[in-house]
């Protein structure tokens, strides 16, 4: 009895915050698919012509674009320097782990728009400008990407017990590459592509450096969204349902890589016989 | 004659590729190393040194406090960190609170169904900044879904609140803060073990002894943690009230914004003067939380009479 | 009447039924086991009695009192948990003295009575520690202590021994039944480990699937098990199914006389390993086999005899003065004592 009453107040108690975050959601949906609806509860009529608008708009493509691309560029750029960079830390020199973890913490005590700050006044003026350009947003997204890699990594890597596998690669004749290829990184794949997809989410929903870095001269789609919710409403809540359903897309994306992981994992315990001694 | 040949050839050769190789395998280590320490340099560490010489650089030449000073003069400044401070306290300790009480109804879920929900908390999490604020001004703006329904139900909303205020943007913030909360706090409530419940019960206990001699000395340094976090999270939090006020509070974020990019005053000193003072808010308030904690461990290790 | 009476107890969960009609009886200060595989109920049973499950059926009475509707904390029983569950943030003491604490015992009472049982345990001299910095036996210990502190008149212990070494599993098997003889306390034990509870134990139960199987002392149900399933669980057999019945002669398929009148439903017969002899020289109506295999089990060698289709185990003492004459390949003569012949069904 005890049970099923803790039971069905977690159930309420979750139902309640769920339903709190996707008010505003459904609130915004809501606005996307409205032709009308200015002082009353729910929109007075319904179309779907926003979306068409969208549709047809070469400026939200090209903004769309340009996310995607920034977004992509930078985690791949991210994926491809910091990952090697943090396994080679904690392989051969697991002492600098501390510097590494202390890097990687720094964007907590100075958040993006402090970095700007430092950003816009070291490459905002000659010789070297590249305040408007997207290569400056590049390699602060960098910056921005660097804890959610490194702890994806760190953790991955202590949860395989890395060092042990690699010991046992070599003894069977491995080189520390060959084992690094067949045998570490393989396990480290889902933990990575869950990394992947959690920096693109990140960096694809990033607004701050987007804005006072680069402003229109890369309009991202958080900027647009931005000048558009100025100008008309229903247009604003059409794009940020298309930018929630990609986000929703990569969500799953994430979910299912999880889950088929934990399958592999029960899949991969030996079988626990109960034991009879005799 | 052909066998003394290929052994000759084996030990001239045999050393320089080892040897070789051996360098190009330390080598290798370093390309990655190399690369990653040219970006954290030039997008990380010099743009800090940058700033923090930024607020120290005095406008005769040299090194002073100047825009310090000038910063503690200007009580619009002064304002706006006062209220970030207020703000990130408020909604990191109610996106807290939520977040117990949620992370700990989590726990009583099957494995499956958490994944589930976590899941969906870290996807209302991605909805911070612009699209949060947009989707706020729908729902609780001056003719939004709520606010009208309220008034159709009888309640005027906007006599006694609007989103506008200081109230409506600690109402967005918790927003964003609970599905932090959960997923910062959810593990820790997990190591709570079932069998110190029935431990306690079974010595006589009750729930509420459970939570406070065993339950919540447990889970303290990760709430702490967490707040920690939060709070950080909140100090720093920059597009959702940019979003919604179109930068015009007077909100910490926004003032660097305003005066490095703005229409009106650019005062990159001024700027990064209010940077480091906001960092060493936040590093203050951490460091006070791990004298807290280490504290209360020293502590419980030497009283026997608790 | 009984100093524990557990009555008709049931459980079920959502896929299975634990329990079935469960019926035990307990005298005061009795060193009780509950024996048995892995998800036989025993666990359940044990928890029911702490309160921390409800049964579905059934009543529990201790003293003549019915104590069904107490609450976990409200009743009067120590419990060792498996893990030890062991309050993390809290040092030896005030982990041993968290029982007296919920029942508001002073300070100066608290005091002497945490001290008098760590000496007890001995454990007087780690008070102070965390309870992360003790050793596994150690931490046993501590759990212990604290489920005795509040002087319980019941002691519950769920698999203890099972998270040690096998040599510590030895010493704190003795050290229990130590403690529990020397406080007299009424005591339930829980494991699935059939030496251990053979060893300390006044009286044992053994379950399987939700139900009782068969009680008794450790003697009774070694030497007269009620099923080919206890005979098995508890030691080890040699379980022969019975090809075919005569007079008073079995055949399994070798022929075994049984010196008695056999029961039509009768398919089995139990031979302990330890009772069968080996002769070197035989006669020529005797039963022989040939040793296929020898293994040192330590103070016990173990032979596995053939004797035509059939592989029997028997077990000698390994004294070094005439362990040596029974070698791999040999022919011995095998004695079968009728008394040594378990029928069962």
């Amino acid at each position: 009895m005890i049970f099923t009453n803790k039971f069905s107040w977690s159930r309420i108690i979750l139902g309640a915050i769920l339903f709190y975050l996707f008010v505003p959601l459904a609130a915004t949906f809501l606005f996307s698919i409205a032709q009308e609806w200015q002082t009353t509860i729910l929109p007075s009529s319904y179309t779907l012509s926003w979306y068409e608008r969208l549709l047809q708009d070469p400026t939200f493509f090209k903004s769309l674009g340009r996310s995607l691309t920034i977004s992509l560029t930078a985690t791949v750029l991210g994926m491809v320097i910091i990952i090697p960079a943090v396994l080679v830390t904690l392989f051969h020199y697991p002492k600098m782990e501390n510097i590494l973890r202390f890097f990687s913490n720094l964007p907590f005590a100075f958040p993006p728009v402090i970095l700007a700050v430092g950003l816009i006044e070291l490459y905002g003026h000659k010789p070297l400008v590249l305040t408007g350009t997207i290569w400056i947003l590049l390699g602060s997204y960098f910056v921005v990407l660097l804890p959610y890699m490194y702890q994806a990594t760190s953790n991955s890597f202590r949860s395989i017990d890395a060092i042990s596998l690699v010991a046992a690669a070599e003894n069977l004749g491995a080189n520390r590459l060959q084992a690094f290829i067949y045998v570490i990184l393989p396990n480290i794949l889902p933990g990575l592509l869950v990394a992947f997809l959690l920096s693109f989410s990140v960096l694809f929903g990033e607004f701050v450096l987007a804005n006072l870095l680069v402003g229109s001269g890369y309009q991202t789609l958080q900027l647009y969204l931005y000048k558009v919710s100025w100008e008309n409403g229903h247009l604003a809540s059409a794009i940020v349902v298309v930018y929630y359903v990609f986000i929703l897309l990569i969500t799953m994306a994430i979910l299912v890589l999880q889950q088929s992981e934990m399958k592999r994992k029960a899949r991969a315990l030996p079988q626990d016989e109960g034991g009879i001694s005799t | 004659m052909a066998g003394k040949c290929t052994e000759q050839n084996a030990i001239t050769l045999g050393l320089k590729p080892r040897f070789m190789i051996t360098a190009l395998k330390r080598g290798g280590r370093w390309i990655p190393l190399f690369s990653f320490l040219l970006f954290i340099m030039a997008f990380e560490i010099f743009p800090f040194f940058r700033m923090a010489l930024l607020s120290l650089e005095d406008p005769l030449g040299g090194i002073s406090l100047f825009h310090y000073y000038d910063l503690a003069s200007q009580k619009f400044q002064l304002i706006a960190l006062k209220n970030s401070i207020t703000l990130s306290l408020v909604s990191s300790l109610l996106g807290l609170m939520i977040g117990i009480v949620g992370a700990n109804a989590l726990t009583h879920l099957k494995e499956s169904m958490r994944n589930r929900i976590l899941v969906l908390t870290n996807l209302t999490s991605n909805f911070a900044g612009v699209p949060l604020a947009f989707s706020y001004i729908v729902l609780l703006g001056t003719n939004g879904l709520l606010t009208l329904s309220l008034q159709a139900a009888g309640i005027p909303l906007y006599q006694y609140f609007t989103l506008y205020s200081w109230a409506g943007l600690t109402l967005i913030y918790i927003y964003f803060q609970v599905p932090l909360a959960i997923m910062l706090l959810y593990p820790s409530f997990l190591g709570l073990r079932a069998e110190w419940k029935d431990a306690v019960k079974n010595l006589g206990g009750s729930d509420v002894e459970y939570w406070r001699y065993v339950g919540l000395p447990a889970i303290l340094p990760s709430l702490s943690d967490t707040f920690s976090i939060l709070f950080a999270n909140a100090m720093g939090a920059y597009a959702t009230a940019y979003a919604l006020t179109s930068g015009n509070y007077a909100l910490a974020p926004l003032r660097i914004g305003n005066l490095i990019a703005g229409n009106v005053e650019i005062n990159p000193n001024l700027a990064a003067a209010i940077s480091i003072t906001m960092a060493l808010c936040i590093i203050g308030f951490m460091s006070l939380k791990q004298v807290f904690t280490t504290a209360s461990q020293r502590r419980r290790k030497y009283d026997i009479h608790q | 009447m009984s100093y524990i009476e557990i009555v008709g107890i049931e459980k079920h969960f959502k896929e299975h039924i634990a329990l079935q009609n469960i019926d035990l009886s307990i005298e005061k200060g009795e060193f009780l086991t509950l024996l048995g595989p892995s998800g036989c109920g025993k666990s359940t049973l044990l928890r029911i009695l702490a309160g921390f499950t409800d049964c579905d059926h059934g009543m529990i009475r201790i003293g003549g009192e019915d104590i069904s509707p107490l609450p976990a904390n409200k009743r009067d029983m120590g419990f060792v948990f498996q893990s030890y569950a062991l309050f993390p943030n809290m040092n030896v003491f005030n982990n041993v003295a968290f029982g007296l604490k919920m029942r508001h015992a002073t300070k100066p009472e608290i005091e002497k009575r945490v001290c008098s049982i760590l000496e007890t345990v001995g454990l007087a001299d780690r008070a102070h520690y965390m309870t992360q910095e003790l050793s596994g036996g150690q931490q046993q210990r501590v759990a212990l202590a604290r489920a005795l502190a509040p002087e319980p008149s019941v002691l519950l212990l769920d698999e203890p021994l099972s998270a040690l070494d096998a040599k510590i599993r030895l010493s704190m098997r003795d050290f229990i039944k130590n403690i529990q003889r020397l406080l007299g306390i009424t005591t339930i034990f829980v494991t699935h480990d059939q030496e251990e509870a053979l060893s300390i134990s006044d009286r044992i139960v053994i379950m399987r699937e939700g139900e009782v199987v068969q009680i008794g002392t450790p003697n009774d149900l070694y030497r007269h098990p009620n099923s080919s399933f206890v005979a098995q669980f508890v030691g080890t057999t040699n379980l022969l199914p019975i090809d075919k019945k005569e007079d008073q002669r079995v055949y399994v398929p070798f022929p075994l006389d049984l010196g008695r009148p056999i029961d039509p439903k009768i398919h089995f017969v139990s031979i302990r390993p330890e009772t069968i002899l080996l002769q070197e020289s035989y006669g020529p109506q005797q039963l022989t086999g040939t040793i296929i295999n020898k293994n040192l089990l330590g103070s016990i060698v173990r032979y596995t005899i053939k004797i035509e289709d059939s592989t029997l185990l028997v077990d000698l003492l390994h004294n070094p003065s005439y362990i040596e004459r029974f070698t791999e390949d040999m022919t011995v003569g095998v004695i079968i004592p009728t008394d040594a012949c378990n029928l069962l069904k």
